[in-house]
């Protein structure tokens, strides 16, 4: 017991401290190594003497850098809604997709696949933030009619049930029109297609989204206590559960638009997260925001290589390592209590 | 609890009463044997009646032959405009992996031309219906698949010489492309979701290009497991000098824009058939399966017009 | 009418049993073969049998029938279990895993043999739903390895590793149908999105028999659901064994779900919405809750079944999609109507 007070005191100070190095090595990582045999000097001259004839280069900057900030940044946005969500809903299994963040977004894409099917990369992006806004819309719509509908409990099920209804909508057509397999492409290979264009407009965004996800992290774990002690403390719940909603929509609507539908990395990461750090959501937050950014980077770079020259699904690759970490985590772990 | 007990009860005696009588059915007045594949089946002797279900790769063989099938397979609620010839008075029977069997039945085929693919209960219950021949998808059967529906609409003729003409142009081909082509790469994909997708060699279009035509099997093509996702990046080293894209089906208008923004990207500009102006859209229509008859007479006939232009 | 009284539970159950025998009723009579309601009646009782009749009746008819109420029924049991063992309201059979088990053994199945096992013999036939019931199993299993510990079985515990194996599953079907044919994926879906399309009798038999050998077990324990949502600690204070009676419905629970999703796919959405609709007709008490489940999955899937194949006749439409456009607007209303 000792032993496992000293790591939970010192670890989550370790993770933040350490990151910017890691963050470093991830990224050279990424760019160093790929589909392709780029060596050293020609990456250096890729950066400093950029030359726009050269194949090299233009990988590099074209493809290689974007990709690593992009699976850097959607790591970490995808882990920080994640962890608002479960600790707004204390439930164990709410992800940011329990808002209809992503069926939305599966929704518009679907609609838009087969009805505009003329739309470019960039229409389909806006399409699927329009998506997952618009559904989001809907489940908040619910949940301020429904009698009592911002308690955790209602509010689950009702992002569950109406985001599974909007699915299904989309599976439904997608199956009639024969586009499935397509769409599964969509929001399964997409973060090796990332645009240094998309990563430039996604920035200002992600530093909303961050900034009020860190202003609000103290009231979340106030919120997590559950309803009772964070009114007893005179906070205002329904204030911090819109601002919230709002941040969790703005980075997992990115996310989905960016880079798909990596679902695994926003329920996985906050579990994981919140084994190693502890209760306190300021620091579940941050932390899972670099977990999840390392975490996703690292995948990236292992699914160049999983089945080589080919690529393979980001979400095939979060899953073969997350999913054997979180079973030993649950093993050696399990029996402390943790928040819910 | 009593109730559950009564309603058990009741499916038990449903289950007993179907147990005592399956269905029979009577025997159909003349017959022949058709031989498909190793297999021998019976079909009545006039089967002008027939219904194609789950086997997009026999609408295309009977596109090729000219017939007409009472029911056919649809394609989000239609017929695909590539089968316009021969669908005029066809009933939809539904989509290719689910047809529906009541609908086959109201049609009294005389054949149903089914899919390889289907489980195993399904061929039964078709086979209820009518003599049902799975038609094989992969596409080193495509003769044969040919044959079977020649066989079975007496176009034997038709088909044999449908065949030999194939075999003639590829000859011709061969001696036309071969010496040009010996140390370029010819790449066939798809551009499915924005993703390039690529295709081993026996799978897609690419019989005709390597097996038939001869052509040199690019590595990556060797090293795919039937559809693989390929990185632009890689897809650089690669490297095609004349490529062939195909867009999926339901992608497919005049200028897809995903196209339009491929071409901004510089790593697909560096690529030499970019460069030399050798890219090919939607050759044949993109609803072809590649493995016919029908798609390999129009694919090579494009493909042999593209490859020989300076 | 107070929600939990005797009267009322009979009522519901009653009527809902009523409306099965419409949805049957309505189902055998109407398709794209036209019978007359007399023929019907007469192929029933075997009256001057006709082939044709015999043929859509028994073969196309019937089956279809018979395994959508066996497996609607089946799953909201389960699903009420379920809910009940994890005190989750959104717990479903999905969430354990067994159907990205029994999902990613199909898509092994069809990624490597098919085409290969041909014939139409038992064998054959059975090989498809046998895959599935291995695969379920098979991810039942594991869950039971890694939420087990010192003897206890922890339902928080239950639903992490739930969530893990399932994305592994999920993760590992993705990647292999990813890389399959159009076509060969388009078959796979209509087993993701779960068809009871291919119903017949040789599938009818097994999950007939393990519906017959389970569910009164559940039954029979049902009242000790009740006992733990008190919390464990007094489940046990009471004087039930609690970690024994949990394993017994669970593993209850896993072979139903099993055996149901191996003939029909991963129809989702039954097992989550059942026990809640009947919760808010009739009450918390899980005997009651249990059967009336039940007995709301099997109308829901008999007349989404009927749904899915007659609106777009000849083209289906998954059945799992029906259940869900018509589950979630009545569940919406029942939120509406009572105030917890």
């Amino acid at each position: 017991m000792n032993k496992v007070k000293r790591i939970r005191i010192s670890l989550p100070v370790l993770i933040l401290g350490l990151s910017p190095i890691i963050i470093a090595f991830t990224m050279i990582g990424s760019i160093l190594y790929g589909a392709k045999d780029i060596g050293w000097s020609t990456v250096l001259d890729a950066f400093f003497q950029f030359d726009s004839g050269n194949v090299d280069h233009q990988i590099v900057m074209y493809s290689r850098l974007p990709r690593v900030i992009g699976a850097l940044l959607i790591g970490a946005f995808l882990a920080i809604s994640g962890a608002i969500m479960q600790g707004m809903t204390r439930n164990y299994l709410a992800s940011p997709s329990i808002m209809g963040v992503s069926d939305g977004s599966v929704f518009a894409i679907t609609f838009c696949m087969i009805f505009i099917p003329n739309a470019s990369p960039l229409d389909m992006i806006v399409y699927s933030l329009v998506g997952s806004a618009v559904a989001v819309g809907i489940v908040l719509g619910f949940m301020s009619l429904l009698p009592n509908g911002m308690s955790p409990v209602r509010m689950a099920i009702i992002g569950t049930i109406i985001g599974t209804f909007l699915s299904s909508i989309s599976a439904a057509m997608a199956s009639y029109f024969q586009v499935s397999q397509n769409i599964s492409f969509w929001y399964n290979a997409r973060l090796h297609q990332i645009d240094p264009n998309l990563i430039k407009l996604a920035i200002p965004f992600a530093l909303v989204g961050i900034g009020l996800a860190l202003l609000i992290s103290k009231s979340i774990t106030v919120l997590s206590l559950g309803h009772e002690v964070s009114v007893s403390l005179g906070q205002k719940n329904v204030f911090v559960k819109v601002v919230a909603i709002i941040s969790v929509v703005i980075l997992t609507g990115i996310s989905v638009a960016l880079a798909g539908n990596i679902g695994f990395v926003g329920l996985i990461i906050p579990h994981i997260t919140r084994f190693l750090v502890g209760f306190d959501y300021r620091l579940i937050i941050s932390c899972a925001g670099v977990i999840g950014a390392i975490f996703l980077a690292l995948s990236d770079i292992l699914s160049r290589f999983l089945n080589h020259p080919f690529e393979t699904p980001i979400g095939v690759v979060t899953a073969l390592i997350g999913v054997p970490f979180f079973l030993y985590l649950i093993r050696k772990r399990g029996g402390m209590k943790y928040a819910s | 609890m009593k109730k559950k007990c009564l309603g058990i009860a009741l499916i038990t005696v449903f289950m007993l009463l179907l147990v005592a009588c399956g269905a029979k059915k009577e025997a159909a007045h003349e017959t022949r044997t058709i031989h498909y594949l190793g297999q021998e089946y019976t079909v009545p002797k006039n089967s002008e009646r027939i219904v194609i279900a789950g086997s997009v790769e026999a609408m295309e063989d009977a596109l090729v032959l000219g017939v007409e099938p009472i029911g056919g397979i649809t394609v989000g609620g239609k017929f695909p405009d590539m089968f316009a010839e021969i669908t005029d008075s066809t009933e939809p029977i539904g989509e290719k992996k689910q047809p529906n069997l009541e609908t086959i039945l109201k049609l009294k085929p005389d054949v149903i031309l089914g899919s390889s693919k289907f489980p195993a209960d399904v061929k039964k219950k078709l086979a209820k219906i009518a003599p049902t021949i799975p038609i094989s998808y992969i596409s080193t059967d495509w003769k044969a698949n040919l044959r079977v529906l020649a066989e079975l609409t007496g176009k034997q003729d038709q088909a044999e010489r449908i065949l030999q003409k194939y075999e003639d142009d590829v000859a011709a081909a061969k001696k036309q492309l071969s010496e040009r082509l010996k140390d370029k790469t010819v790449v066939t994909v798809r551009i499915r979701g924005g993703n390039i997708m690529i295709y081993r060699e026996d799978v897609f279009f690419n019989p005709t290009l390597y097996k038939d035509l001869g052509l040199t099997v690019p590595e990556q093509v060797k090293s795919a497991k039937t559809q693989e996702v390929i990185s632009l990046e890689k897809f650089s080293e690669l490297n095609p000098d004349y490529l062939f894209v195909q867009f999926s089906a339901d992608e497919n208008k005049e200028q897809p824009k995903v196209f339009e923004e491929l071409q901004k990207n510089p790593i697909w500009k560096s690529i030499n058939a970019v460069k030399n102006d050798k890219v090919f859209v939607n050759v044949v229509d993109p609803h072809a399966q590649g493995g016919t008859a029908w798609s390999k007479i129009h694919f090579l006939e494009a493909a042999v017009e593209r490859l020989s232009n300076e | 009418m107070p929600r939990d009284s005797a009267r009322r539970y009979w009522t519901v159950l009653i009527t809902s049993f009523l409306m099965i025998l419409a949805a049957i009723y309505v189902s055998l009579t109407n398709g794209a073969f036209d019978i007359a309601v007399w023929d019907v009646v007469r192929t029933l009782l075997r009256i001057d049998p006709n082939a044709a009749h015999d043929l859509v009746i028994f073969e196309f008819r019937l089956p279809r029938i018979v395994i959508a109420g066996l497996v609607g029924f089946g799953l909201g049991i389960a699903g009420a279990v379920l809910q009940g063992i994890t005190r989750n309201g959104l717990a479903d059979p999905g969430i354990l895993g067994i159907n990205a088990g029994a999902g990613a053994a199909i898509v092994i199945f069809m990624f490597f043999f098919q085409g290969q096992i041909t014939g139409t013999s038992w064998v054959s036939i059975l090989a498809m739903p046998l895959f599935g019931l291995v695969g379920g199993l098979g991810a039942a299993i594991f869950i039971y390895l890694f939420s087990w510990s010192n003897g206890r079985l922890d339902p928080q515990r239950l639903i992490l590793v739930g969530i893990a194996i399932g994305s592994g599953f999920g993760a590992l079907s993705l990647h292999l149908s990813l890389k399959m044919n159009p076509q060969d994926f388009e078959m796979a879906t209509v087993w993701f999105t779960g068809s009871i399309w291919n119903a017949n009798w040789k599938y009818i038999v097994p999950v007939f028999l393990w519906l017959v050998i389970l569910v009164p077990i559940v039954i029979r324990k049902s009242y000790i659901l009740d006992l733990l949502q008190l919390g464990e600690d007094i489940a046990t204070g009471l004087g039930v064994s609690t970690e024994k009676e949990k394993n017994v419905l669970l593993l209850c629970s896993i072979g139903i779900v099993s055996a149901c999703v191996s003939v029909s796919g991963s129809i989702g959405f039954v097992g989550l919405i059942a026990p809640h609709i009947s919760k808010r007709l009739i009450g918390i008490h899980h005997n009651r809750v249990i059967p009336v489940s039940g007995t709301v999955g099997m109308f829901l899937v008999i007349i989404s079944d009927f749904i899915a194949k007659t609106v777009f006749s000849p083209v289906e439409l998954p059945v799992g999609i029906v259940i869900s456009l018509i589950g979630v607007p009545y569940f919406i209303y029942l939120l509406y109507k009572t105030k917890v």
